[in-house]
Parts: C-alpha cells; sequence; structure tokens
C-alpha cells in the first residue's frame, strides 16, 4: 500500500525542529525520492485547513478590525527539504514572526479536528468560528484525501509522533466526511456563536497536573481533575520552563499544580490558557483532610452554581494547618466546606451550639461562637492562627 | 436584629402564616459526609441576600426538589425546612415574590419565596443561618427522594 505518513514535530522534549511537518510517502511510487504532482494537492489542502483556522482564530482575537491582507498567504507550508530513498519530505511554515501565533493555534485546532473526524470521535467545538467558518473548515477537512484510490493511505499523526497516527484511506474517509458533516454540530455552532459570542478571557488559575511541555513552543498541557485537557502558553514568561520541567509527567501521575494566567473560556468550561503567569505545586498532607483541600484546589471558577471564587491558595494553606490542630485536638470532627468567597469554613455545628472558623481568602480567620440560647453570638477576626487553633479547643474543655 | 426594616418591591408580599413550612434545597456543597452547613440556609451569591424557598401552600417538598434538580445548576440532594413563625422568631421575615416580575431568561420556581436578608451584617447574617440551622435540624431532614430522569422509573 501506498503510504504518506504526516508526522507532527512540535512535541514536547521534542528536540527537532518546531512548526515542521514531517510527510513520508512509500511504496513503488515514491522510490527514489520521487514526488508525483497529485500527491501534492493532499498538502495544498491541508495548508488550506490551516488558513481557515488561523484566520477564524485572527478575528476572533481582533474583533470588529479588518482581517490584514497578508495574513491568509502568510499561513504557507513550503517543502524544506526532500530526502533520498522513499520520498521523505519535511514541511514548515514560512516565517513570518507576526503571525507565528495564529499558524500554531490554527495548526492545533487543524490536527484536533483531522485526529477526531477520523478516530470515530465527536469533532471539537470550533469556538469563534462564524457559521461560515465552521463550514468552510469542514469542508476543507472533507477534502483531505480526495486523490485517494484504493490501496493508498495517508498516516496522520495529529497527536505526538508517538501516538498512533490515524489512517486516511477511500474508507475511513468516508465515515469521516460523515463525521464533519452532521447537522447537529452546525446547529451547535450556530447556536454557540449566537450565545457566547465566542471566548471570554479573566485572569483565573486552574489545578491539575501537567503531562504535556513543548520548549519549543513554550506550550504545555493541563489535565483537569475532570480529565479534560487544557493547553496554554507560557511566551511572555519563558522563565517559566524550569517550574514546568518539575511538575511534568506524561503518565499523569505528577503533582498537583496550580497554574495562573490568562485564560480563556467557552460556555463556562476552561478552553485555553492565552499565557501562563504563574506555576505552583499543591501538596497537602495524606490525610482525609487533604484529600478535601485538594478536592477544594481544584474547584474552578464558578462552582457554586455559576459563581463561586477560586479557593485561594493562601486559604487553603491556612486550612491544613488548623485541621492538624483539629487532630491533635482530639475535637469532634468539623464539617469543611469550601465559601463563595475563595474560602474555607470549618465549623462544628449541633442542636445547641454553632461553633465555627471561617478561614478568608486572605488567610485571615473569622470565629463565630452562638449558643441557641445567647440572644447574641461571639465573632472576632484573627490572622492569629494561634489564636484560631485556642478557640477550637476550647471545646475540649 | 430584633428591629423589622421592611422595604419591599414591586409583586413582594410579606408571608404572615406563621405554621407555614418552607422548603430549602440542599446541594453537593453544603454538605460534608453527614454534616449539613449552616450557610445552606442563607443566601449563596446567586441569592442576592434572598435565599430561596418554596411555601407548603404552593408545593409538596418532593415537587420542590424535583423543579429544583430540573431547573438549577446543582441538583438538589434533600430538602430541609424551616416555618415562617421560627424565620420571624430568628429575627427576619419571609416575603413571597411570586408576582416580581421576570426578565425574559428568568425562572420561578413554583411557590416561592426567600428569607430576607437584605441589609444585615455579615455577623448578622452569620447568625440568622445558624437560628435557622437549628430549627431545620431539629426537623430534620424531609422525606423526598431523589428526582427521576425522564424515561426512569425507578431511583
Amino acid at each position: 500500500m501506498d503510504s504518506l505518513d504526516s508526522d507532527s514535530m512540535a512535541d514536547v522534549g521534542d528536540e527537532r525542529k518546531p512548526d515542521v511537518k514531517r510527510v513520508r510517502l512509500t511504496g513503488a511510487r515514491f522510490e527514489g525520492g520521487r514526488l508525483p504532482v497529485d500527491s501534492l494537492v493532499e498538502l495544498q489542502k491541508y495548508q488550506d485547513v490551516v488558513r481557515i483556522a488561523a484566520t477564524a482564530e485572527w478575528r476572533r482575537e481582533n474583533p470588529g478590525k479588518e482581517l490584514p491582507a497578508d495574513l491568509r498567504s502568510s499561513v504557507s507550508l513550503t517543502i524544506e527539504r526532500i530526502d533520498e530513498g522513499s520520498a521523505d519530505v519535511f514541511l514548515a511554515f514560512e516565517q513570518h514572526q507576526v503571525y507565528a501565533q495564529y499558524q500554531a493555534e490554527a495548526q492545533d485546532t487543524a490536527d484536533a479536528t483531522i485526529l477526531a473526524a477520523y478516530s470515530d470521535a465527536p469533532v471539537p467545538d470550533l469556538p469563534g468560528f462564524s457559521l461560515a467558518e465552521d463550514v468552510e473548515f469542514r469542508e476543507a477537512v472533507s477534502q483531505i484525501g480526495i486523490t485517494l484510490v484504493a490501496g493508498q493511505s495517508i498516516e496522520f499523526y495529529a497527536d505526538s509522533p508517538n501516538a498512533a497516527p490515524v489512517s486516511i484511506t477511500v474508507e475511513t474517509r468516508k465515515r469521516a466526511v460523515e463525521q464533519l458533516s452532521r447537522i447537529e454540530d452546525f446547529l451547535f455552532a450556530t447556536d454557540t456563536v449566537a450565545v457566547t459570542g465566542g471566548l471570554q478571557a479573566a485572569e483565573e488559575s486552574l489545578v491539575g497536573r501537567v503531562t504535556i511541555l513543548d520548549a519549543e513552543d513554550h506550550k504545555f498541557t493541563i489535565v483537569l481533575a475532570n480529565g479534560d485537557k487544557v493547553h496554554g502558553w507560557y511566551r511572555e514568561n519563558p522563565e517559566l520552563l524550569e517550574d514546568f520541567r518539575e511538575v511534568v509527567n506524561s503518565s499523569e501521575e505528577g503533582p498537583l499544580t496550580r497554574i495562573s494566567g490568562n485564560l480563556q473560556s467557552k460556555d463556562g468550561k476552561p478552553f485555553r490558557f492565552k499565557e501562563a503567569n504563574s506555576i505552583h505545586r499543591i501538596q497537602f498532607d495524606e490525610t482525609v483532610w487533604g484529600e478535601k483541600l485538594t478536592s477544594f484546589a481544584s474547584l474552578a471558577s464558578g462552582w457554586e452554581d455559576g459563581e463561586g471564587a477560586q479557593i485561594s491558595s493562601v486559604a487553603l494553606d491556612a486550612a491544613q494547618m488548623l485541621l492538624r490542630a483539629v487532630d491533635q485536638a482530639q475535637v469532634d470532627r468539623p464539617g469543611v466546606f469550601p465559601t463563595a468567597e475563595g474560602g474555607v469554613l470549618v465549623e462544628w455545628a449541633g442542636p445547641a451550639r454553632v461553633r465555627s472558623v471561617e478561614i478568608m481568602p486572605d488567610g485571615v480567620f473569622e470565629l463565630f461562637l452562638l449558643q441557641r440560647t445567647q440572644s447574641a453570638g461571639d465573632h472576632a477576626v484573627t490572622k492569629d492562627l494561634k489564636a484560631a487553633i485556642a478557640f477550637i479547643e476550647a471545646d475540649k474543655a | 436584629m430584633t428591629s423589622i426594616d421592611v422595604e419591599l418591591l414591586e409583586g413582594e408580599q410579606l408571608i404572615s402564616e406563621a405554621n407555614e413550612l418552607l422548603y430549602r434545597q440542599v446541594t453537593k456543597h453544603m454538605l460534608d459526609g453527614d454534616k449539613l452547613k449552616t450557610e445552606a440556609f442563607g443566601p449563596s451569591t446567586a441569592d442576592r441576600e434572598m435565599p430561596s424557598y418554596a411555601r407548603s401552600s404552593e408545593v409538596t417538598p418532593q415537587a420542590a426538589r424535583d423543579w429544583h434538580t430540573q431547573n438549577a445548576a446543582s441538583p438538589s440532594l434533600g430538602v430541609w425546612g424551616v416555618t415562617v413563625g421560627e424565620a420571624i422568631e430568628s429575627g427576619r421575615h419571609v416575603v413571597d415574590d411570586s408576582l416580581r416580575p421576570l426578565a425574559d431568561n428568568q425562572k420561578r420556581s413554583p411557590g416561592h419565596c426567600f428569607i430576607d436578608f437584605r441589609g444585615l451584617s455579615k455577623p448578622q447574617k452569620r447568625e440568622l443561618r445558624a437560628r435557622l440551622y437549628f430549627f431545620a435540624t431539629d426537623r430534620g431532614e424531609l422525606l423526598t427522594t431523589p428526582t427521576l430522569e425522564d424515561g426512569q422509573l425507578f431511583a
């Protein structure tokens, strides 16, 4: 079987040149480094897909502005070299630094869509795409492989060079075209644009495990507690590379990590970090409390019916110290809850009395005691952990 | 908190039936195992100082739970209740706002009312929530079952 083998080169720790596509053509037709003209059509179709995505990306980032005349043409693939043997072609983007960001993001969108279409997986949302762009993009992806005949294939490494490729053949393409033209996807895309108008950006943080790090592209992937993957960049903060290296673990067994920065969300769900600006490792005691605080740390903004701030690291650290004291004091087990302000509530509530310590996002302790028979409760505010501990130990007496 | 400062908006009216029970839906982050937090009886951020309850004269606990699960962001995990009289004894009044105009994208649960936290300081809110907690937990969780999904016959 003739094979057109495309190998993405933009992955983590990869020492090869980034943003290069390797296209290896094997089989009798390609021996001696020959490159049939009809196979170039497939490369051109891939370029079309990336161009459409880059245009949509630019429009999303620059609402209301006129599209630069040279943007589309700048997203151009060029054959860098053809090695001997079977036709072993190396493609690269022509260098247009001003649009490099759109090239990279468009390539991600294109690769993810091709991967899904040929993996029988749901085609990912195309946030920010207008209906016309959505239709044009899907149509262009559908066109890839149109020149193939029986016995030929394109092996497409959309995810990483080490992952299994998707195979584009006459047979698999039929199903992919169906996937790409599902009417409900078009309807969903229309609703999405109408309701959200694209992405919302805010300074936010996410907690999860970093599984992919691309040092060349200043790019990373974090897997959240619910299994969702979120990509991001740290182009303006290259010094974060060392911090990322300390936490990255491809098998999702690395340390829990909080990444903060400019996070773009779609329909209330994290979509990607446009720019990360800090990274912190999160580590709690291996206790019931530690498990609970880990779950609080993983709460995304809006956890309380669309509202509710993320629980601050300061509050979580203070809660951990207070709960260690709870264990040592041998008082009753309290209820421990996240608060909408981004803090932690440690509370002993019963039929006759409520005693609580609310840890505010800035680490301040708000102490509260109400005996049912009292007409008024006792309230105090302190920054002193010892005072908070003394307050909870009063129950021992 | 003993002086009642009532300022009603259009479509709001005070509830005076002291024995009427008011249902409160409890969701995931209000529970830690078997422990219910006192904040469950006060406003969430989205409540804007007007925590939602449902009037027993209008709906059953089960109907209130089902409506919540089918319409709110977080499903109801159970129903607790306080009476109008207990809310008043705790220092606040209860407002039926079922006639208050709604925006196009808003929904209001059947028998909707709220215990009025508007204008209270943070310590006052803490105390009010705690007092409501005492009454509600004296009564215990009201008998309901998890809301069935469409087409589901058994829980």
